[in-house]
């Protein structure tokens, strides 16, 4: 890997020398005219050059710039002497100087013995004294093609040797020094062998902006150059282009190639990056700052795109403008790169340590030492995505693995089709977040030095930060440390494993691949299959049929399991605490609330009667968060405050089913704020409320919740006569079913305007309301005409034969209760089971008078056995009716 | 008469299970996919099955190729079992459907190694047996309910990928589950 991507610099560095080649011979021939003493100057030339890389050895100094003071802008006597001095005098021996071609020469002690002979004036033909210094490198340059594709080697292996000086503290960089002399030869190679005049770059979007006094003066105001030697500065801005963007213009853009340093003159320019959620902004430059420098060091690719603020004036140096700066400021360009790459490796650094920290973050590399991490981390590659950028392609080659950092990508399993558009067709088979991996699969089944083809596609869904690990780097941590080389197995056999055996299938035909794969031994593990096979919505269903208890202790297994019982909407709809009723305090309470969030839509506190106002408040409004709250069941809270209660109403404004019944703190302003705030109310349960009295009833008549359909008062023995007579003015159309059990008080008149405010009651329950005379059923079957189910129990002074009469009116009466009627006999129990068509039940236990026969013939009595309480009659039509003897 | 006409599932390992439309209707996708290919005028709508409908004395052919013969067996004779039993159609009565206790037939049934029993989950849930896939769910939680964290990985083979101190975050924010 490393050594294609200094195959690519070499390529791309001779062909941006070719490009220079053009611009030095043109600008050479122009410097011909005006320089007639050229011959005599040969030698000397050379000298310069020579004593050029002798001064590079040196460490370098300004000193030297001495000899190039004449300098002006462009085309001057330096510019051409810039040029390789056999050119000018000798066309035929063109780009020669062997030492340029041999980078060994410059490092070499050797070379500079040479230097010191050149350096003499004795060789006053300048071209032949080069060629028997260097006899062997510049005639076989020449001649032979051999020799070029040495010199290119040499060339490849100087950045290795660079790297593996430094790479102990600094990213993969060439020393500036050297990567300026490497510019500086190929610029001077193809300096000759190309003599067409050069097009300026980079002309589409230029406007020239600035004269060239004016650019002097801005480049002269920056810090960088406040003690630039004289000359410096007129140079480097010849050789700059000056370029205008307009504001939104992109100044660079991602993945452009190139390796130019730029300066900003004026204005400022953002750093973005694209992504699903808009244009993501990683900073900003203005004035005098300097960009490009990344690409400019790795030779790589623009990372990041650059859109103009302002307008923006950019000046920018390319590397073969650097070359020829070189040329005559080695010590001081040398001096400035320095600093840049300082500034630049700073920021790599930075990297690596992200790098370093994401990586002893992943529970894979548990068992890896941290320094064995740090090492792996500076080998790995950072790269960002754009959202839907491919990050692997099916069918590419090789066995990286790549480790998500930050973003969202997702996983292909494309079908065996070479259409690239297949992808697009085949649906994600699963989604990636930070932390996990991909490219692991191939990485396992395969052999090192394998380049197996990818089997899956991954691409990015929203923008992505990657770090690639190469699978050599890779290779020889997994060998010392056999417990990650498990724990990567295993992820990888559960997150795919008809991925993982197509690709142990195709291993099998690799010939060195089983020694590999070949199970380890001691380190065999039994796989999860819950965890391979069942997909998550299959798993959720599983764990919707547990308890609270249980899928709290889910949490626990595994981060899976975990990201299951915490983010799935499906779970935690029923929040169940009756099983927890006795031990649910306080803590617990809102331990569960945080964890349900505002997922729950039924919550059942029923009978927790340790809860106090301090949790209830907090998690309630942590519940309901979202107003899914639709059915809420407090029954048994005696420790909830009347304040308690009404912060929940506030709360709570879509809730359909409240049940307050036995919770001490309803009071009449609570029911007011129920009514009020929760106009969905269906059902409401307020049996035992003491507290409320007849102001609740007057509240109920003047609010007429349109949906009320169940309301129960059991035992609400505070309201009087006159808080039920209050609806007289009500109408409920909804109302379905009422409980007025033991609601002592009530009162024909009260029956009456209850009857009538409820017309379609199907249910009502007048337990022990014995206050009730003999005319109340006639008001019933008067008003109510659709009940089915009626309780009459312990109303003694309104049931007797007479009275029963009117219930025949009601033609779906299906379920009656009479229990303890004392005035009801066997008369009045067989009018009704003759004449209800729809009858099924009617309890009529502890009547005493029921046996008593009035000289009617007695119904059939169709089944019933021995030890049951009940007997089965045959009814009007032809129905079973169960009869409750004794209850 | 088309309903004489045989049904045959061809499972993913190419053996033919002839059955009869009462007990293939119990899969909602194969009742549906029948509903498309058997009408009484014998009109074929259908084109995603490869279902010659030509000749009356074919056989449909059903094809499932995410279900294995071993487990296919396994749901026929489920199918089988309940082929005069009309399940409920209660999506919207989720309380009660949770709380009702499997059929002990059914806990039999499914009493097979872990494999089959998720196998047989994943094709009713293919083949769009609820009842079934209920059943089997249920049969799954029951092995978890009541387990403590350790019991249940040690039953699932699961591996714990927390960090030391992750699960004791976890463990501390769900102490009231722990004490029993």
């Amino acid at each position: 890997m490393l050594k294609d991507k200094t195959k690519g610099m070499a390529v791309a560095a001779s062909m941006e020398s070719a490009k220079v080649g053009r611009i030095i011979s043109k600008r050479s021939n122009v410097g011909k005219p005006g320089h007639g003493k050229r011959k005599m100057h040969k030698a000397a030339r050379k000298m310069t050059n020579e004593d050029k890389l002798a001064y590079l050895e040196a460490g370098g100094g300004v000193g030297h710039m001495k000899h190039l003071r004449s300098t002006r802008l462009g085309t001057s006597v330096s510019l051409a002497r810039s040029i390789n001095p056999g050119n000018s005098g000798n066309p035929k021996n063109s780009g020669n100087p062997g030492n340029s071609v041999n980078p060994g020469n410059s490092v070499n002690p050797g070379s500079s013995a040479s230097s010191a002979n050149q350096r003499s004036p004795v060789s006053s033909a300048g071209s032949t004294s080069s060629s028997t210094f260097s006899s062997t490198t510049s005639f076989t340059h020449l001649k032979s093609p051999n020799a070029r594709t040495e010199a290119r080697k040499t060339n490849k292996e100087q950045p290795l040797a660079a790297i593996d000086k430094q790479k102990d503290c600094i990213p993969q960089v060439a020393d500036p020094k050297q990567e300026l002399e490497k510019m500086y030869r190929s610029v001077k190679n193809t300096a000759d062998s190309d003599k067409t005049p050069k097009t300026p770059p980079k002309s589409e979007n230029m406007q020239p902006s600035m004269s060239q006094t004016e650019l002097l003066a801005q480049m002269g105001n920056m810090a960088a150059f406040q003690n630039a030697p004289a000359g410096f500065l007129e140079t480097l801005c010849g050789n700059l282009h000056v370029a205008r963007y307009r504001p939104e213009q992109y100044v660079l853009r991602k993945r452009c190639k190139d390796t130019s340093l730029h300066w900003i003159l004026q204005g400022s320019a953002r750093l973005t990056m694209l992504s699903g959620a808009g244009e993501e902004v990683h900073g900003e430059i203005c004035e005098g700052d300097l960009f490009g420098e990344p690409s400019f060091f790795i030779r790589g690719d623009w990372e990041i795109d650059v859109v103009a603020r302002t307008a923006v004036d950019v000046a920018g140096l390319t590397a073969s403008g650097l070359a020829r700066m070189y040329e005559k400021f080695p010590g001081w360009l040398t001096k400035i790169l320095e600093a840049v790459q300082r500034k630049w490796v700073v920021n790599g650094c930075r990297h690596i340590e992200a790098a370093h920290r994401f990586l002893c973050s992943l529970p894979l590399f548990r068992s890896v030492p941290q320094g064995v991490l740090r090492k792996l981390a500076r080998k790995a590659i950072f790269r960002a995505y754009h959202p839907r950028e491919y990050i692997i392609r099916r069918r590419d080659l090789g066995r990286d693995i790549f480790f998500i950092v930050t973003g969202i990508t997702e996983a292909f399993y494309g079908r065996e089709t070479k259409s690239r558009h297949a992808d697009m067709l085949a649906r994600p088979i699963s989604r990636l977040g930070p932390g996990q991996h991909v490219g692991e699969i191939e990485y396992l089944c395969f052999p090192p030095g394998a380049r197996p083809r990818r089997l899956e596609s991954i691409r990015t869904v929203t923008a992505s930060e990657v770090l690639r690990v190469r699978a050599a780097d890779l290779d020889m941590i997994l060998a010392s440390f056999p417990k990650a080389y498990e724990d990567l197995k295993y992820f990888a056999f559960e997150r795919n494993m008809s991925m993982w055996n197509t690709a142990k299938a195709a291993a099998c035909g690799h010939p060195d691949s089983m020694p590999h794969i070949a199970p380890r031994r001691g380190a065999q593990r039994k796989f999860s299959l819950i965890n391979c096979k069942v997909p998550d919505n299959i798993i959720l269903r599983i764990l919707a049929d547990l308890g609270l208890r249980d899928l709290v202790k889910c949490c626990r297994v595994s981060r899976r399991w975990n990201k299951l019982v915490k983010g799935s909407e499906k779970l935690f709809r029923a929040l169940d605490f009756r099983p927890l009723a006795r031990q649910l305090d306080d803590r617990t309470l809102v331990s569960i609330a945080c964890l349900a969030g505002a997922r729950p839509r039924i919550i059942d506190l029923s009978g927790c009667y340790h809860i106090t106002d301090r949790s209830f408040y907090p998690a309630m409004r942590a519940m309901a968060a979202c107003g899914n709250l639709a059915q809420i069941s407090l029954c048994d809270n005696w420790n909830l405050s009347p304040r308690a209660l009404i912060d929940l109403c506030t709360m709570c404004g879509a809730v359909r089913r409240l049940d307050l019944s036995n919770c001490a703190g309803v009071t009449n302003t609570v029911v007011l704020e129920i009514i009020s705030n929760c106009p969905l109310l269906e059902e409401l349960d307020l049996s035992y409320c003491k507290r409320i009295t007849d102001k609740t009833m007057a509240q109920f008549a003047r609010w007429k919740n349109p949906h009320l359909t169940k309301l129960r008062l059991a035992r609400c023995t505070a309201i009087s006569n006159t808080g039920f007579c209050y609806w007289c003015s009500a109408n409920f159309p909804n109302m379905r079913e009422l409980v007025l059990r033991d609601c002592v008080s009530i009162s024909d008149s009260a029956l009456s305007a209850i009857a009538a405010a409820c017309r379609n009651l199907t249910a009502l329950d007048l337990t022990f309301c014995c206050r009730l005379s003999n005319n109340a059923l006639a008001i019933l079957s008067y008003f109510c005409k659709g009940l089915r189910n009626l309780n009459l129990s312990f109303c003694g002074s309104a049931v007797s034969d007479r009275s029963l009469v009117h219930l025949l009116s009601m033609r779906r009466m299906s379920n009656l209760t009479l229990t303890g009627c004392a005035q009801v006999t066997r008369e009045g129990v067989y009018l009704l089971v003759t004449n209800c068509g729809a009858l099924r039940m009617l309890g009529v236990g502890q009547c005493p008078l029921i046996d008593t026969y009035r000289g009617v013939a007695q119904p059939a009595l169709i089944g019933g056995r021995g030890r049951e309480r009940c007997a089965y009659l045959k009814g009007a039509a032809n129905q079973r009716i169960r009869v409750t003897v004794r209850s | 008469m088309a309903k004489e006409r045989q049904i045959v599932i061809i499972t993913s390992d190419g053996d033919k299970f002839p059955v009869e439309r009462k007990v293939a209707e119990k899969s909602i996708l194969i009742k549906n996919m029948l509903k498309n290919l058997l009408p009484p005028e014998d009109e074929q709508e259908d084109d995603d099955s490869d279902v010659d409908v030509d000749e009356d004395d074919e056989p449909i052919e059903i094809p499932t190729q995410n279900v294995r013969s071993a487990v296919m067996k396994n749901i026929l004779e489920w199918c089988e079992h309940y082929k005069d039993y009309e399940f409920p159609d209660d999506e919207q009565d989720d309380d009660s459907k949770k709380s009702a206790p499997i059929d002990p037939w059914d806990s039999n049934f499914l009493n097979v190694d872990q494999e089959m029993l998720y196998e047989i989950i994943l094709a009713a849930n293919y083949l769009n047996i609820k009842p079934l896939l209920n059943a089997g769910c249920k049969v799954v939680a029951e092995m978890i309910r009541g387990k403590s964290p350790e019991e249940i990985r040690k039953t699932f083979n699961i591996v714990n990928d927390f960090t030391p101190e992750e699960e004791a975050a976890i463990r501390r924010e769900n102490e009231w589950a722990e004490d029993r």
